[in-house]
């Protein structure tokens, strides 16, 4: 056994030697920008950010068109709350989210509330977690979007994140979550569970890190987004900027070998390990 | 193994992610208990800033009081982690807790059966 030993694996997690394998040969000898169309350098970058893209999709059951690569989650948390309050202006002004999102979701929505924006951060109960009732409840006529996470990157709970969907498709109102914790670790379907915006970044699923990704919903409804970064019209205009190929293969074979390890893992992680520390800690756990 | 006493689950019991623990160690502080686990990367409730301690506004939104807030470990499991790590991580976190309380006057007081609350305590 090596010292130290790495127990904090909601912050980051080390690179998969495979993930790290399957990178390599894009820092040098596949190096071209996929935006190049005129040589092979190009077609062959852009080729693997295809198969990235189509990684990337199978993990939350989307089209590969729905994937908008990122620099991380922050980003596409970022994307999607600002991308939608500008795009839905006229629709409305009003976003629902709750306290215990991550910063990046919380210090973007201040920030909107800035430019008038209307927020309500929803309480949540002694466990953690919130009511989809109180969704419900706070809708209005100005609401463009709610926003409620995945899984809690200090506590680990589970949103019913289901139900929150459903609620947002009767109303007609757009759904973002914040799955950065969730995706290769818990199952993910982006269709039953009723999501228009998904966030989610590959260093947390034993990828590299700088590299994330947006779910953008295309159908039922389209959704639509302004862009933040303006440039050369990639990613279907709503990310500009060359897109980084070699973190675009490690996402998706990160994303890959999470799908094939994820149920084993789960057991594992639940079993022996989590009941010899839980049990072993606080004998009575209250 | 001794199981600790008076350590607290922090979230839903069942509907969380596989691989998260986050324990409250009453009368013992997360920071504190960092710096004698230096061999085990863990991360504490409190966002410590070079000017603040603060609480983790997250176990705050659960109406977790101030205390226990710091005195929160959260442990991250992962794909490479192996049972003997737990094994060892968790034998040192009693070894680390039990050490810290032994020092605590407050851990004294609580075992003499005062209620912390009823404390007075003197102005300075």
């Amino acid at each position: 056994m090596n010292l130290p030993i790495y127990m904090d694996n909601h912050s980051t997690t080390r690179v998969d030697p495979r993930v790290v394998e399957e990178i390599l040969p894009y820092f040098t000898v596949h190096f071209g920008n996929a935006a190049s169309r005129n040589h092979s350098f190009g077609w062959d970058a852009d080729k693997a950010v295809e198969a990235g893209r189509e990684r990337l999709a199978r993990i939350i059951h989307a089209d590969p068109r729905e994937i908008i690569f990122t620099s991380g989650a922050t980003e596409s948390n970022n994307l999607a709350l600002k991308g939608v309050a500008e795009m839905y202006a006229e629709k409305g002004d009003h976003i629902i989210t709750q306290a215990t999102e991550h910063r990046s979701v919380l210090d973007t929505a201040k920030r909107l509330e800035k430019s008038g924006i209307r927020v309500t951060y929803l309480p949540v109960d002694r466990e953690g977690l919130v009511d989809p009732e109180e969704v419900r409840k706070a809708i209005t006529d100005r609401t463009i979007l709610i926003s409620i996470m995945l899984v809690n990157n200090e506590i680990g709970v589970i949103q019913p994140v289901e139900e929150i969907g459903k609620i947002a498709k009767e109303r007609g109102i757009l759904f973002h979550c914040d799955a950065t914790q969730g995706v290769g670790k818990v199952r993910v379907d982006v269709q039953e569970m009723g999501i228009d915006l998904l966030s989610f970044t590959a260093h947390k699923l034993y990828g590299p890190k700088g590299i994330g990704a947006l779910y953008v919903r295309r159908k039922n409804p389209r959704v639509r987004l302004a862009p933040m970064m303006d440039g050369g019209g990639h990613e279907r205009g709503m990310r500009s900027g060359t897109l980084n190929v070699p973190g675009i293969v490690g996402f998706g074979k990160a994303c890959e070998i999470a799908m094939e390890v994820m149920d084993e893992e789960a057991a594992r992680l639940q079993g022996k390990a989590a009941q010899r520390a839980r049990g072993g800690i606080g004998g009575c756990l209250s | 193994m001794g199981a600790l006493e008076d350590v607290y689950l922090n979230g839903h019991p069942v509907k969380r992610m596989p691989g998260n623990l986050n324990l409250s160690f009453a009368y013992v502080e997360g920071e504190s208990m960092l710096m004698g686990l230096r061999e085990a990367a863990l991360s504490s409730g409190s966002a410590c800033t070079s000017a603040t301690l603060e609480p983790s506004y997250v176990l705050q939104a659960l109406g977790i009081g101030i205390e226990l807030a710091h005195s929160s470990i959260r442990f991250g499991l992962g794909r490479f982690n192996t049972e003997e790590e737990v094994d060892y991580v968790t034998g040192r976190v009693i070894e680390t807790v039990n050490r810290l309380r032994e020092m605590s006057p407050l851990y004294e007081m609580a075992k003499e059966g005062v209620n912390l609350k009823d404390v007075k305590w003197g102005k300075h």
